[in-house]
């Protein structure tokens, strides 16, 4: 919300012109570091903030940076970076200026970026794929401009950018993705906020847009905040940071040397009657590294998120509906985007955002990475993950002000195509960091039975790749896989899980009910370890992580060359505090602990 | 007993503190301490609070002695839940933010036999702008303004679509404004109901803000639209030509504000037969309002509020507590005005000599000033304690010679880097005032637009509008004793006893505080001297031999 705005120093103003005497005008800064070769980023503004009122576009010394200004639309607010009624000249400039500037510049190829928020969001979309860039940072992103609630809002903007051309093919972004050749897409980040203000705006625009990048086999990341609000994800100055973190991911270092290695096609996918997907040979071949994309949902109940605000407890139908919208949204992604199995790492509470760096690194198999912090007041903790992202540039956590981790979670995750041959390099594919933040019993609840489960799949995928296939573990795991919230009541599947594992029966006096969630975890894993060949995983009580738990940050700052006390005293305190908080709880802590200790091992 | 007021939850975050018992009472905007102009924290759920630790050591108390904390606005922020972790034993009270700017007005205007009460705002607590009358040190509403009919929100509407900018632009088109032709006034009239009640209702076409995506932030700069404004003139963006349309569509819409602020004044006058008007609210910066106010609404005497805007609110839910909750009365003589930070000399030069900058100390830092003003030097003017509110008025300002018309425009080219029709305001000693200005009486805030006299302008080419008016401040020696003598000393040496007065920063930037702000603004500008305590620090272009000391 800046009050005036800003323009980055060392800008020059430009304007190209087309025939119809429209002007485009934008502002240019040159990199001043190894301009020679320096990728051409174009920041997309997001509605009525031409003059940079949203911040939407930054600078950095080693990028040549575009700021277009759509002053075009209602008002001059912005035509979505399309045009108005129904002549979408607003392609035609945008090519004007980019080839002028490349022109400019002057140098072989030079990979060309993209970003926006919002309406810039929908402009980076459909000039990314357009001018085929590498890869494209959307925040927030609209989608589809008509046929939406979003339309409807901004109904007098939209008519006037499409004029009669209703039901445009230009109202819809994915319209816009390759579909046809894939690999000639760029490579998607989109970030989002879980809750946002427009109504229907994440199922709309966010799921429509994963659904249709997946079918059209791109890759792309995803980055999912557990807020309410219409705002950046990645702020602008973040974006180069993106696209230099996931430059493997993207080719971002050969681009510069002119060469991009010929992308391997997809092979066919084989369906087993477990709807697993496995690779041509039947096998899954992971050698250690990822073998199928992953998701993970987002669990955080904003009624708790509310009720820790107002200080008080939340209302249990709150809850519940927040349950239930959840469960849907991690029903959406397993099932749209037929994702059979995940691989989870979990890591369980506050501390745990404090190893976000290495967490990749320790469980490279891993697809899914679940901290469970309970979290109230972390400022020291904070700190510390300043510090440590200004040092390995790898944290993806960044706190909100509040420092109210209840809304400070962070989902970032990286979905690339299913791919089968090895070796891949790491981060075309898969690499999957989720971070939970809460540690309510609903979404424990889920993200348990997610680790059970995930757990479960990577022992068997251990065994099928060996060659070993345990007919008993495959009925488990076809029934541990069918635990998916919304498709049967719970304790029903826990049930058929219990019974697929030949665990004591129920009383008599409840047939529905089943052992409780941390007995079957237990078997389950025990029974998963053993047909792997591996020990009984470690299972303890969450009290006793706690001098683990010690140890490894003081390994981690260790790491780093650091003492122990520069985490500071309050840190320490704040995790010991979190044991504390969670002693009593049975189930999560002693599923999650499990996930943990399989993939330790 | 203190008690402590917060304001500025959507900008200008500010604090006051009243000590009950001693009287002692201080005010303070974070923005100083931040750098951040206007300090934002819409939305946020924590800030820095130098502020409140400033105005709490002014009154000798620590968070835990604070038994009351007003604020001021009634709704609730997250940034309220971490301020209320703040103060362990304070009671908390929530205070409309519309009575918020009418107590700060009328409890600083020093009247305490009451006056009549004008808040007109962009709006705040759903409302925008409060009638109201001050009885003895007690507050009474009489009305709110309702949102939907902002004045305010309309002037920045405006502001918007020609080019100025957003939030906190307005003063460009109450510049602008001079410059024009209100020729749209006529058909703002037919879109305006002037009510009995001294209240206005717009329009739906003034209201209507069609294209309207966004709504959750206050300063959302999409709300800034409607029907009206969008048929009268075209957009305009900042690197794009002013036309005559948008200068013309500025004066009309500052015509606009007059007459409703003038309706406002009168019938609030009819309603409680006061003669004497205090006048608050973001809306109550505009000078020129002010003066039209002062000359047409029929009132024996007006005292707008020099920090009318949010900036004052902290003080006023202060004041609105003690004397109206509390019913302690607690009224101010004046208004708080050098209520900032001082630095003494020996603080001064280890700043400078920080920077191995050269300084040369003076026994009079007036008299030196006043022969550098004299030769056409600009100089950075850093005195005493800083001001509170959006005005320098002698402690952080720049100062320059007026005679030259040059002067406007070397100003803005060397150091202000504002637009080519923005004014600068004159200082001027009060026993010379009313021989260069329009005026009856003291105006010490520059918070009134006034007439220059006649065959006086072109004396003060630099300090004249078009318009043939000027933002006055009139100095008092008693006041400011330092800064007086430097005008009396100027006019001793020119015949010309006024001197150009700019807030001392740069495009974008808060008004500076410190020395090291200070000496960031003299190194970031092209001034010619800092004058700063009794040290006399010369500018880059001087430093470089490119003009010699005059």
């Amino acid at each position: 919300m800046p009050l005036s705005k800003k323009y980055p120093p060392n800008t020059e103003m430009r304007q190209v012109t087309d025939a119809a005497g429209r002007v485009l005008r934008y502002r240019l800064a040159k990199a001043t570091q190894g301009a020679e070769t320096a990728p051409l980023l174009v920041f997309f503004h997001g509605w009525n903030s031409a003059e940079n009122y949203d911040g939407s576009w930054a600078v950095d010394p080693a990028w040549h940076v575009l700021a277009p200004m759509d002053r075009f639309g209602l008002n001059r607010q912005g035509c979505w970076w399309l045009g108005e009624k129904g002549d979408y000249f607003m392609f035609g400039l945008i090519r004007q200026m980019v080839e002028a500037t490349m022109a400019e510049l002057g140098g072989g190829e030079r990979p060309l970026f993209v970003s926006g928020n919002s309406m810039g969001g929908f402009g980076a979309i459909i000039h990314g794929t357009s001018l085929k860039a590498r890869a494209v940072y959307a925040n927030v992103p609209q989608v589809r401009l008509q046929g939406t609630q979003y339309y409807e809002i901004g109904q007098g903007n939209f008519d006037l950018v499409f004029g009669d051309d209703r039901l445009s093919r230009h109202a819809d972004a994915t319209n816009f993705i390759n579909f046809a050749n894939p690999e000639d897409n760029p490579v998607f980040f989109i970030g989002h906020s879980r809750h946002d203000i427009y109504r229907h705006y994440y199922r709309e625009h966010f799921l429509y847009l994963v659904e249709r990048m997946t079918q059209a086999d791109c890759a792309y990341a995803l980055t999912v905040i557990p807020t309410r609000g219409h705002h950046n994800v990645v702020e602008p100055a973040g974006v180069f940071e993106v696209f230099n973190r996931w430059r493997h991911a993207i080719d971002f270092p050969v681009a510069f040397t002119g060469e991009r290695p010929a992308r391997q096609p997809a092979p066919p996918a084989v369906h087993d009657q477990n709807d697993f997907t496995f690779g041509p040979e039947g096998k899954c071949v992971d050698a250690g590294q990822v073998v199928r994309p992953a998701l993970a949902g987002l669990l955080v109940p904003e009624a708790r998120v509310a009720a820790a605000a107002a200080g008080c407890a939340p209302a249990p139908e709150t809850l519940r509906e927040t349950m239930r919208r959840e469960r849907g949204t991690l029903d959406f992604l397993l099932d749209r985007l037929a994702i059979p199995r995940l691989r989870c790492a979990v890591e369980w509470d506050a501390s745990s955002t404090l190893w976000a760096p290495g967490v990749q690194a320790r469980y490279p198999q891993a697809d899914v990475f679940v901290c469970d912090p309970s979290l109230e007041r972390l400022d020291g903790v904070r700190a510390v993950m300043a510090e440590d992202d200004a040092g390995s540039r790898r944290i993806f956590l960044s706190a909100d002000a509040d420092a109210t981790c209840f809304r400070v979670g962070v989902c970032d995750l990286l979905v690339g195509r299913p791919a089968f041959e090895a070796p891949v390099p790491v981060g075309r594919q898969l690499t999957t960091v989720l971070r939970l933040v809460e540690a309510g019993g609903h979404a424990a609840f889920l993200v348990g039975l997610a680790a059970a489960h995930l757990a479960l799949g990577e022992a068997v995928g251990r065994i099928l790749a060996g060659g070993e296939v345990d007919p008993e573990l495959a009925v488990c795991l076809q029934q541990v896989g069918a635990i998916t919230p919304a498709r049967a009541a719970p304790r029903s599947r826990l049930r058929r899980v219990a019974e697929a594992l030949g665990l004591a029966s129920p009383p008599a006096a409840d047939a529905s009910a089943a052992p409780p969630l941390r007995v079957l975890a237990r078997a389950v894993l025990d029974r998963s370890a053993a047909a792997a060949g591996m020990a009984p995983p470690l299972l303890m009580p969450l009290a006793e992580t706690k001098r683990p738990l010690h140890d490894h940050l003081e390994r981690m700052l260790a790491a780093k060359g650091w003492t122990a006390d520069r985490l500071p005293r309050r840190a320490w305190a704040e995790v010991d505090a979190v044991h504390e908080r969670h002693a009593g709880m049975e189930a999560l802590p002693d599923l999650m602990f499990a996930g943990f200790a399989v993939f330790r091992r | 007993m203190i008690v402590v007021g917060i304001g500025g939850f959507f900008h200008d975050f500010n604090a006051a503190a009243l000590c009950l018992e001693s009287g002692r009472v201080a005010a303070a905007e974070e923005e100083r301490f931040s750098r951040r102009k206007h300090h934002p924290v819409m939305g946020t759920a924590q800030t820095s609070v130098d502020c409140l630790r400033y105005v709490l050591d002014e009154v000798g108390a620590g968070f835990g002695d604070v038994a009351h904390v007003a604020f001021s606005d009634l709704a609730d922020h997250p940034l309220k839940s971490f301020l209320r972790g703040l103060f362990p034993r304070a009671r908390f009270h929530d205070v409309h933010h519309q009575m918020c700017h009418a107590a700060a007005a009328y409890y600083s205007s020093g009247w305490r036999d009451g006056a009549a009460i004008l808040a007109l705002d962009g709006f705040g607590d759903d409302s925008s702008g409060v009638l109201a009358v001050g009885e003895g040190h007690r507050l009474r509403p009489l009305r709110y303004v309702d949102i939907a009919n902002s004045i305010g929100l309309e002037y920045l509407r405006v502001t918007y679509q020609i080019g100025m900018g957003a939030f906190g632009a307005e003063g460009k088109t109450q510049g602008l404004a001079p410059y024009g032709t209100p020729r749209f006034l006529d058909d703002y009239l037919r879109e305006v109901v002037f009510r009995d009640d001294g209240t206005v209702e717009l329009s739906d076409r003034l209201r209507n803000m069609k294209g309207y995506l966004g709504g959750e932030l206050y300063l959302e700069t999409k709300s800034l639209f409607n029907d009206f404004i969008a048929d009268h003139v075209a957009r305009r963006f900042d690197d794009e030509p002013l036309e005559q349309p948008h200068i013309d569509m500025a004066a009309s819409v500052q015509a606009l504000l007059d007459r409703v602020a003038v309706h406002a004044a009168g019938r609030l006058r009819a309603e409680t037969g006061a003669d004497q008007l205090v006048l608050g609210g973001g809306v109550a910066l505009n000078s020129t309002m002010n003066g039209v106010v002062r000359r047409q609404a029929g009132f024996r005497d007006i005292r707008p509020h020099p920090s009318a805007s949010d900036r004052g609110n902290g003080l006023g839910a202060a004041l609105y507590v003690a004397n109206t909750v509390l019913d302690q009365p607690f009224v101010l003589d004046q208004p708080l005005i050098y209520a900032g930070r001082r630095f003494d000399d020996e603080a001064v030069e280890a700043a400078i000599r920080a920077r191995s900058l050269p300084l040369e100390a003076v026994e009079d830092p007036a008299v030196a000033a006043a022969a550098l003003l004299a030769e056409g030097a600009i100089i950075g003017w850093f005195q005493g304690r800083s001001e509170l509110g959006a005005r320098a008025l002698g402690s952080r300002s720049i100062l320059a010679d007026p005679r030259r018309a040059e002067m406007k425009d070397d100003l803005n080219r060397r150091v202000k880097h504002r637009e080519w029709f923005r004014p600068f305001a004159p200082a001027v000693p009060i026993e010379h005032a009313s021989i260069w200005f329009d005026l009856d009486g003291p105006l010490p805030h520059m918070t009134e637009t006034v007439k220059i006299r006649a065959g006086k302008g072109a004396g003060i080419a630099a300090a004249c509008h078009v318009d043939e008016t000027a933002r006055v401040q009139t100095v008092r020696q008693e006041d400011n004793p330092l800064y007086h003598r430097l005008l009396q000393d100027f006019g001793r040496r020119t015949g010309v006893p006024v001197v150009i007065n700019t807030s001392f920063n740069d495009a974008d930037e808060p008004i500076v505080d410190t020395p090291d702000d200070a000496l960031n603004c003299l190194e970031a500008t092209d001034l010619d001297f800092l004058v700063m305590g009794r040290f006399l620090v010369p500018g880059r272009r001087r430093r470089s031999g490119e003009e010699q000391k005059p």
